[in-house]
C-alpha cells in the first residue's frame, strides 16, 4: 500500500502537466461535436442543391 | 416472538423498499430528450429533402419542364436552407436555439410540402421515410404556431 501510494505521488507531477493538453483535446472534440450535423446536412444535400439550381431539363 | 414479527415484516419492507429506489434509476416511463428528439426529426427531414429534391429534378426531366425545374429549386433551395439553420440550433441548443427550432422546421416543412404538391400531381409514390419524417416535424407546428401568438 505504501509502495503503491509512493509511486502514485511520484507520478503525479506527470499526470498534471498532461491535464492542460487533455482539456485541449476534449474541447476539440466538442467543438468537432457542435459542427457535426449541420456539416452532415450541408454536405450530403450540397451535390443535389447545385443540380436544382442549374437544373435545366434534358431534351 | 414480538420480534421475529417485526423482523419478518421489517426486512421484507426494507428489500422491496430498495428494489423500488433502485427501480427509479431507471427510465421505466421514459421522457424523450428534446434534443435528441430536434436531432431525430431533422436528420430524417433531410433524408425526406433528398428524397423529394431527387423525385423533384426527375419529375422536371421528365417533363422536359423549365417551370417545374424553376418551381423545384424555388421551394427546396429555401429548404434546405432553413433545414441547416435548424441542424445548426441543434449543435447549439441554448435557450434561443430551442426557442427558434420549432417554427424552423415548420419553415422547412413548407418548403418540402409545396415541391411534395409537385410530386403529386406527378403521381409519385413517396416511401415511408416522407410519412415518418413529416409526421415528427408535424409535432413542431403547434409549438411554433403558440410562440408566434406570443
Amino acid at each position: 500500500m505504501e509502495s503503491f501510494l509512493k509511486a502514485l505521488l511520484a507520478a503525479l507531477p506527470a499526470l498534471l502537466q498532461e491535464v492542460p493538453s487533455l482539456i485541449a483535446e476534449l474541447e476539440n472534440i466538442i467543438a468537432g461535436a457542435k459542427e457535426h450535423l449541420a456539416d452532415k446536412i450541408r454536405q450530403d444535400t450540397q451535390a443535389l442543391n447545385d443540380e436544382l439550381g442549374h437544373l435545366t431539363p434534358k431534351k | 416472538m414480538r420480534r421475529l414479527l417485526a423482523l419478518c415484516i421489517l426486512l421484507p419492507s426494507l428489500i422491496l423498499g430498495a428494489a423500488g429506489a433502485f427501480s427509479g434509476c431507471s427510465p421505466n416511463t421514459p421522457g424523450l430528450d428534446p434534443r435528441a428528439l430536434a436531432r431525430g426529426t431533422v436528420e430524417t427531414l433531410e433524408t425526406v429533402w433528398l428524397v423529394s429534391a431527387k423525385a423533384c429534378v426527375e419529375v422536371a426531366n421528365d417533363q422536359q419542364s423549365q417551370t417545374t425545374a424553376d418551381d423545384c429549386a424555388n421551394y427546396l433551395k429555401p429548404a434546405r436552407a432553413v433545414l441547416l439553420e435548424a441542424a445548426d440550433a441543434v449543435d447549439i441548443w441554448d435557450d434561443t436555439a430551442q426557442k427558434n427550432f420549432p417554427c424552423l422546421i415548420v419553415s422547412a416543412l413548407s418548403g418540402i410540402n409545396d415541391a411534395r404538391g409537385i410530386l403529386a400531381i406527378a403521381k409519385i409514390k413517396e416511401p415511408q421515410v416522407v410519412a415518418d419524417g413529416l409526421a415528427l416535424a408535424a409535432q413542431y407546428v403547434p409549438t411554433c404556431n403558440k410562440d408566434a401568438g406570443k
